[in-house]
């Protein structure tokens, strides 16, 4: 039996030896494996947003800015599991029961906090306070997020903020965000997004198992983000916006010199601030399926026909090619037939039309002439000299290319060739000719510039010599004349751009009011949609232009009485700041203004494509 | 009944090794108890100081009596503990699922930690009255494991403690295997085994509660459940593994206090020890323990009489069970058998049942050469 103990012994010895195996093996080999587990068992890094940079306007005026907001957040353990709670607390917070859920799924760890919304009213705090029993672990926090200062304004131009989507988090350019963060996803708010974002800090705790901190073990403070200053005015900003008014159409205001954007304004617009904090369903839903498309910037995301702004630069090629010079009469009898009938808006006809004459009081048979006897490829080589036919490369997305007809281009699209009665259309900016709001400002700066394109930008550079993209040769004569007719166009007897006429500078400018329809049809028959655009086109002073400013309505009628009214309040804002307004100086403005409408009502003698 | 011969022979060592253990474990349990934020918390190790104290002089106390006399009234102690077994289910006090408790109204207690006391005395006395050179035969064997086993198997089972039947059952299977059993029943005991377990197997399994079943579905893959009993399973690796070889040093583990590992200052108790002692701590701890239990088998072997044997011998292989079914839990070798690790785990009725338990171990030791006065 004594044996037996000592083998028992032995077998207890011999545990003992895989015990200690065992030890060695999860202490020693693996030890390191289980320490990281350990660390992430109680390490809990907290992200800590970087404030963004904020966003001046070229006089330092701040357009977006970083406010306090209110955040209302739960412990993701806390979440409702049933789907009656979770809609209950949709109710509450104003999500979707499927918004709430996706939420829930992205949290990984029963600890974490999870931010259902920011930036909720004041009136939203109080509700939730109010019903806060119900839902332990949701809790209202104070943080900073974005203000948009001055609401609508520019809503285009600076954009939004949003979630990444999982394709951006996988992007290097977003390597290093943290996942609940919000990043530029419109305007330039995305364009600029790498300056303005600033590097997210982190906050490193110990928590124990129920999610309490115990103690602060690290911080990395953020990086601020960096400031922009764009090159936007707020005031012919805010003015271009006003003048657009409930109207759908867009404006866009450069400097000649340099390419940099005054003003871009597109109608309708919204309220950037809606986005703060991630956007309602409801007010995504709303914003999405408006008809009117107010997320889309119609001053670089869409084009149209040109109508008669694009007349200068038919007359630019006309001259450049000899086709025609200052002096070549043509008569306009009111139409003229070539392979079919081509109508000038006025009907009676304008008589013996001069260049001068055929821009000021925008003939279009004269423009028929030059389309009758000049190349297609050669108003294409200038067009495409003045910046049509291809993006502007100003920094933001979705820019269209707009189209500039050649027999090239019809070849490859319609596989046909030209017919000459074609370029008839084109002359006058109809046809297949296709621009947007900013290629036209570009195109009238570049002519009154006397060829230099500059690629139009919205951030300042930092060096202020701004090298033209190219220099369209222009001969300098040619260049003076048209500045001449534009004069002509707001200031002589006859001219359409009339309503343009300012008491503060000498404006010049083209009219264009774009069929969208082709015929004849009785103006009043037309239903809204089908209504022509209205154009126009300016320049400001008349010599060393300092604005150029492109003006579109969408279905807005005559360009001359639509469009050049703004045209010229957003030149009148640049050039004349509005001083801080007391209450007298408000009406003063308003009986200038219903005088200045009353002269334009007198002088509107209209345009039409055609 | 005492005198200077039998202090001669008193071994101190073994009783310093016990403790050292004790207060080793009273330190633990102050680590991973310790509270961290300005909360109120129950001082586990005061309590478990306080019953140290309690056991140690039970410990002195029972060494007065010869062991011989508690032998003597075997019989009497096992109905006594039977008796309070039945009481339990009766009257007992419930806590986390189970009836274990028996309330007195100034203490409460677990009446199956002293039972196993009871039980080793009485199989002790029954196998001394044995012819030493004969093997069990079938008989003998169907005889003890009736009268012994069954009755107390069921009664603990019933409470349940599934933990505490596997130790008896364990003690029993040790004790008929030192005594010698004859060799055919060994071979048919394991071809019937073999045969037989597999059908007993899903009988059994039927017959397990919903949370047994999950500990062994969580032993074989603890990817399984990971937030139930596999995140025990996990946890008590991350805590022993997060030790490495040197440890995180006294009062810096962080898996107990932080509530990562739960039942840390009972079951999982060498979990924490070895978190901040790391691989060479545990290893002398393990020493100590292999010492305890090396004394106890040393004892038997030493022992004056047949009942001194079995006693020592019982008492030791209890106490190794204990620590091989409790450490091997929490070193993820065997599935979550809810144990304590004997002069420990936090719990006073375990305590003080160890140190009776090794008491009588001292009190054979130091009586081996009673005879020859």
């Amino acid at each position: 039996m004594d044996k037996r103990i000592t083998a028992a012994f032995y077998i207890v010895l011999s545990v003992f030896c895989i015990f200690v195996l065992r030890l060695w093996h999860l202490q020693v080999i693996k030890g390191d494996e289980y320490r990281k587990i350990d660390e992430r068992n109680r390490l809990r890094v907290i992200d800590i947003p970087a404030p963004r940079g904020v966003i001046y306007d070229r006089n330092d005026n701040p357009l977006v800015k970083n406010v306090v907001s209110y955040d209302v957040s739960i412990v993701s353990e806390n979440m409702p599991k049933d789907d009656d709670t979770i809609s209950e607390l949709g109710r509450l917070v104003s999500l979707s029961p499927d918004q709430i859920k996706k939420l829930a799924r992205a949290s990984l760890n029963p600890y974490e906090i999870i931010k259902l919304r920011q930036n909720i009213s004041f009136e939203e705090v109080a509700w939730i306070e109010a019903r806060k029993i119900d839902f332990p672990g949701l809790q209202v926090e104070v943080t900073s997020a974005r203000g948009y200062l001055y609401g609508q304004t520019a809503s285009h131009v600076l954009g939004y903020l949003g979630n990444p989507s999982p394709k951006q988090l996988a992007s290097p350019e977003y390597s290093n965000i943290p996942q609940q963060s919000f990043i530029g996803q419109f305007g330039v708010e995305k364009a600029y997004d790498g300056i303005l974002r600033g590097i997210a800090g982190k906050k490193i705790v110990e928590v124990d198992a129920l999610g309490n901190i115990i103690k602060f073990v690290r911080i990395q403070k953020p990086v601020r983000g960096n400031d922009i200053k764009l090159t936007i005015d707020v005031n012919a900003q805010m003015e271009a916006e006003r003048g657009l008014g409930e109207k759908a159409g867009a404006v866009v205001a450069l400097q000649p010199d340099t390419g940099e954007i005054l003003a871009l304004a597109s109608a309708p617009s919204f309220d950037p601030n809606l986005f703060v904090g991630g956007i309602k369903s409801s007010d995504w839903k709303e914003l999405v399926n408006d008809p009117r498309k107010p997320l889309m910037n119609r001053a670089i995301q869409n084009q149209y026909p040109p109508g008669s702004i694009f007349k200068p630069v038919t007359a630019l090629a006309a001259l450049e090619s000899e086709t025609v010079t200052e002096s070549t009469p043509f008569f306009c009898y009111g139409s003229i037939n070539f392979g079919r009938v081509f109508r000038c808006w006025k009907e009676g006809g304008h008589g013996a039309v001069s260049l001068h004459k055929g821009l000021v009081q925008s003939c279009d048979v004269y423009f028929y002439e030059i389309g009758k006897r000049i190349n297609i490829d050669t108003i294409a080589r200038y067009a495409s000299a003045l910046g049509l036919g291809r993006p502007t490369g100003v920094e933001l997305d979705s820019e269209v290319s707009g189209i500039v007809p050649s027999t090239k281009w019809k070849l490859k699209m319609k596989k046909e060739k030209w017919y000459q009665g074609e370029t008839l259309s084109v002359a006058i900016g109809q046809g297949y000719l296709a621009v947007t709001p900013i290629q036209m400002a570009r195109m009238i700066a570049t002519v009154v510039n006397g060829g230099k394109l500059y690629k139009p930008h919205l951030v300042k550079n930092g060096n202020n010599d701004m090298k033209p993209e190219s220099v369209a040769e222009l001969n300098p004569e040619y260049v003076e004349m048209v500045k001449k007719a534009l004069i002509g166009v707001v200031y002589e007897s006859g001219g359409t751009g009339g309503a343009a006429r300012s008491n503060i500078v000498s404006i010049g400018g083209k009219t264009g009011t774009a069929q969208v329809i082709g015929g004849a049809v009785k103006e009043k028959d037309l239903a809204a949609r089908y209504k022509d655009h209205a154009w126009f086109v300016a320049f400001a002073p008349q010599n060393n232009p300092e604005i150029a400013v492109s003006v579109f309505v969408e279905h807005g009628g005559h360009g001359g009485s639509t469009s050049a009214p703004i045209a010229k309040k957003v030149i009148e804002a640049y050039f004349n700041p509005p001083k801080p307004e007391s209450e007298e100086a408000k009406q003063e403005n308003e009986e200038m203004e219903d005088q200045s409408n009353g002269e334009n009502i007198q002088d509107n003698q209209g345009n039409a494509g055609d | 009944m005492i005198n200077r011969r039998i202090l001669k022979d008193f071994d101190l060592g073994f009783l310093v090794v016990i403790v050292l253990v004790s207060l080793t474990g009273v330190m633990t349990i102050y680590s991973s108890t310790r509270p961290l934020l300005e909360t109120h918390q129950e001082l586990f190790y005061l309590k478990q100081l306080n019953w140290t104290a309690l056991s140690l002089a039970c410990f002195f106390v029972l060494l007065i009596v010869d062991y011989r006399w508690p032998v003597r009234y075997a019989n009497i102690l096992y109905i006594a503990g039977i008796i309070l077994l039945v009481l339990v289910l009766v009257a007992g006090r419930k806590g986390m699922g189970a009836q274990r408790w028996l309330n007195l109204g100034f203490i409460s207690f677990q009446p199956s930690e002293f039972f196993k006391i009871f039980f080793v005395i009485a199989i002790s006395r029954y196998f001394s009255g044995l012819d030493r050179e004969r093997k069990l035969g079938i008989n003998e064997l169907a005889k003890i494991v009736s009268v012994f086993f069954i009755l107390p198997a069921i009664l603990i089972l019933k409470q349940p403690d599934l933990g505490t039947m596997l130790i008896l059952m364990f003690i029993f299977i040790a004790m008929i295997l030192t005594v010698g059993v004859e060799k055919k029943i060994i071979i048919t005991a394991v071809i019937i085994g073999l045969i037989v377990s597999p059908i007993a197997g899903k009988f059994l399994w039927g017959g397990l509660k919903g949370y047994q079943k999950n500990r062994i579905v969580a032993f074989i893959d603890p990817q399984a459940d990971p937030q139930g009993i596999g995140y025990h399973i996990k946890q008590s690796k991350v805590s022993i593994g997060a030790g490495g070889f040197l440890g995180k040093g006294y009062m810096k583990g962080t898996q107990g206090p932080y509530r990562f590992l739960p039942e840390n200052h009972t079951d999982f108790i060498f979990s924490i020890f070895a978190e901040e002692w790391g691989f060479v701590g545990s290893l002398v701890l393990f020493l100590f323990y292999l010492f305890i239990i090396w004394r106890g088998f040393d004892t038997a072997g030493k022992a004056r009489d047949n009942a001194g044997r079995f006693l020592a011998l019982g008492i030791t292989y209890m106490f190794f069970f204990y620590f091989f079914v409790n450490v091997g839990m929490t070193l993820g070798l065997m599935p979550v058998v809810g144990i304590p690790l004997p002069l420990m785990s936090y719990g006073g009725t375990a305590l003080l049942s160890n140190f009776i338990a090794l008491s009588m171990i001292e009190n054979v030791r130091m009586r081996r050469f009673a005879s020859y006065y």
